[in-house]
């Protein structure tokens, strides 16, 4: 009996973007089906709220602090050890198709294997693993690249250029000509990172990702262990899915979300009670991340362009619904069901428009490190679908990826397999979760450390551009579930207040040194 | 404003040594890994990555009393770049080696800026494997 892992990722896609976590904008029966048949997280949090020290998190089972991609821009190191080594080694074919971002995707000296294999039209490299041996890059015998459009050496940007030249031009073009995040608006409205799409659906990266993943598994004969990362680029800015799509939900009909505070004065006053970076994000006196655009002042953004935002974010969350269903009706022909374990997340969440802001950063609420996350384990092994309430992190995929294999654990994984249910969770320890954040960008450093237990998050700042040693934010999640009110200076919130950050200390692994080099923006 | 990154190695090598391997600019292919090959012809440095580009820059300095070689990319890309490399003696035998980029607009600078950070780790692995 063949073991059988597909392990499906999204970018940047919020919580509650999913029908079986309470959305409300999107149609996901796919992912719904999978929640209800396995164990749903309610509280999942990633390790970094950016892309690739997430994804390093994922591949490593490690904290930003110990892998050492401490920010975008810094590569994982080609031989860090990595989950997919020990799969391989144990005789798994593996793959990774879509996504992968474990080295930078601006490379124009072609550095990294990922660019490599890319302009070179092959989908394998042999490096150097952790512990000596040369294999299959970070473990995956067959890669095929993908990121958020048609820029860029990776494959679909080569298969795009290749087959159907033109539509390159139609996409939005997520840089702009001096390589920032590009601030142009587009769209009907004029929002931010957002374009109407005149490609059609089957040559958009999505479908693009899953034909590719569907074309590796036809290849799998029914003995063999297999792994495959399916990694989409969507839900990630820019929101420009196929226009043929836009049928779907009408942003003109789209509730406001409901972190969004409509009235200004409320608003600003929100923010004010944040430390400080967050209103000088707000009114474009600071960016202090390289994720947001430099030129976009977010306290312009309409409830209009929101709406158009949260429409097309929507559609293309429908989108990976469906390409996902493909695949498991290609996987069901062929009888494989019964002894495949199905994984569903993403690398962070999406500011959604909550407190006037988009897309991502250094804070550490909900809309960025609540994720959604499903495991549907193997059917053979009949388990009991639960829902998990007790915190988890994106660092405990690798762990449950040995576990689900019978692979021994692994000593320099710091994670721990998945709990199956809330009470697994509380024997085994799940009682908190634990996000870092750092940066240095041009004179400006943010470095946070959040912790979340028993629904109450506090995040503490390490002293830095516009932060001194006293900031810090705090919420209680049954009250506030929209962490609106910060409750750190709050005397009457001292005594939990205090506790966070003792064991937010006590937990906080050292940071690698000497820090790996920022060679990218990202 | 210019975006600058600086990249620095403290090595421990008299800097005449590191000077004897980086001090020739046309010897950058020799220990910065992304280029495929270089050639200086007057104050003009001709470059070819690995990856197929091919780019001129303007040497500015070359300063083997203070160790410095100062110079000027000419990509479209790029309204202004300094590159600065110096080596600082800090002892009979040991240096610090510092490559700083400087760019508009600032982004460049990471990017241009890499290829330095990757020279100063195989700069590193020669000397200590004695090549």
């Amino acid at each position: 009996m063949a073991k059988r892992i597909l392990f499906i990722t999204t970018d940047q896609q919020r919580y509650d973007t999913l029908g079986c976590n309470g959305g409300i904008y999107s149609r996901t029966p796919t992912l719904d089906a999978l929640a209800a048949s396995g164990i749903r997280y309610e509280r999942a949090h990633p390790q970094s709220v950016v892309c690739m020290p997430s994804r390093a998190t994922m591949i490593t089972g490690q904290y930003p602090s110990t892998h050492g991609v401490w920010m975008n821009g810094v590569s994982l190191p080609i031989d860090a050890p990595s989950v997919v080594e020990e799969l391989s080694r144990a005789g798994y074919a593996t793959s990774l198709i879509g996504k992968a971002h474990f080295e930078p995707y601006v490379d124009p000296f072609a550095a990294f294997p990922e660019t490599l294999m890319a302009t070179s039209q092959t989908h394998e490299h042999l490096d150097p693993w952790y512990d000596g041996t040369i294999g299959p890059h970070r473990g995956f015998d067959y890669m095929a690249t993908a990121a958020h459009g048609s820029a860029g050496p990776l494959h679909y940007s080569r298969w795009l250029a290749a087959q159907h030249p033109e539509a390159v031009g139609m996409f939005y073009p997520t840089l702009d000509g001096n390589l920032e995040v590009n601030a142009a608006g587009g769209g009907d409205t004029g929002a931010v990172q957002v374009a109407n799409n005149a490609i059609p659906r089957e040559w958009y990266h999505t479908d693009w990702v899953a034909d590719q993943t569907m074309n590796w598994l036809a290849d799998r004969s029914d003995e063999e262990d297999w792994f495959c990362w399916m990694s989409f680029p969507d839900p990630h800015h820019p929101w420009d899915p196929p226009s043929s799509e836009l049928g779907r939900i009408n942003w003109r009909d789209i509730d406001l979300p409901a972190g969004y505070i409509e009235d200004v004065a409320q608003r600003e006053a929100v923010l004010g009670q944040k430390p400080r970076h967050w209103m000088q994000w707000y009114e474009g006196s600071l960016v202090s991340n390289f994720e947001a655009p430099l030129e976009w002042v977010p306290a312009t953004l309409t409830a209009d362009q929101l709406r158009e935002v949260t429409a097309k974010n929507a559609i293309e969350i429908e989108l990976i619904d469906e390409a996902v269903a493909r695949v498991l009706a290609q996987i069901a022909l062929r009888g494989w069901d019964d002894d495949l374990d199905i994984f569903f997340t993403t690398d962070h969440g999406e500011l959604g428009g909550d407190f006037g802001l988009m897309f991502k950063g250094p804070y550490h609420v909900d809309g960025l490190m609540r994720l959604p996350l499903i495991w549907r384990p193997a059917p053979s092994r009949n388990v009991t679908p639960q829902v998990v309430t007790k915190p988890v992190g994106l660092i405990d995929l690798a762990p449950t990826f040995l576990s689900v294999a019978g692979l021994p654990d692994a000593s320099w994984m710091e994670g721990k397999s998945l709990p199956v249910h809330d009470e697994d969770a509380q024997q085994r320890g799940f009682d908190s979760v634990v996000t870092e954040w750092d940066s240095e960008l041009f004179g400006v450093d943010v470095h946070v450390r959040t912790i979340t237990r028993d629904n109450w998050t506090c995040s503490i700042y390490a002293p830095g551009t516009s932060h001194g040693d006293d900031d810090g934010e705090l919420y209680n999640m049954n009250d506030d579930p929209l962490q609106q009110v910060n409750l750190f200076h709050d005397p009457s919130a001292k005594g939990h207040r205090d506790s966070l950050i003792e064991e937010l200390r006590r937990s906080m692994p050292p940071m690698r040194s000497p820090l790996l080099a920022v060679v990218a923006p990202v | 404003m210019l975006g600058s990154v600086r990249h620095s190695k403290v090595l421990a090598f008299s800097a005449p040594r590191v000077w004897e391997i980086i001090g020739d600019p046309a010897d950058l292919a020799k220990w910065i890994p992304d280029f495929a090959s270089c050639s200086v012809e007057g104050t003009t440095r001709t470059l070819t990555t690995k990856s197929g580009l091919t780019f001129d820059e303007e040497l500015l300095v070359v300063d083997p009393v203070t160790r410095r070689i100062q110079y000027e990319l000419k990509l479209p890309i790029a309204r202004f770049h300094r590159g600065t490399l110096d080596v600082v003696a800090t002892g009979e035998n040991s240096c610090v080696v510092s490559y700083a980029t400087e760019c508009d607009p600032r982004i460049m600078a990471l990017v241009i800026g890499a290829p330095t950070y990757r020279g100063l780790v195989e700069l590193e692995r020669q000397l200590n494997e004695g090549e």
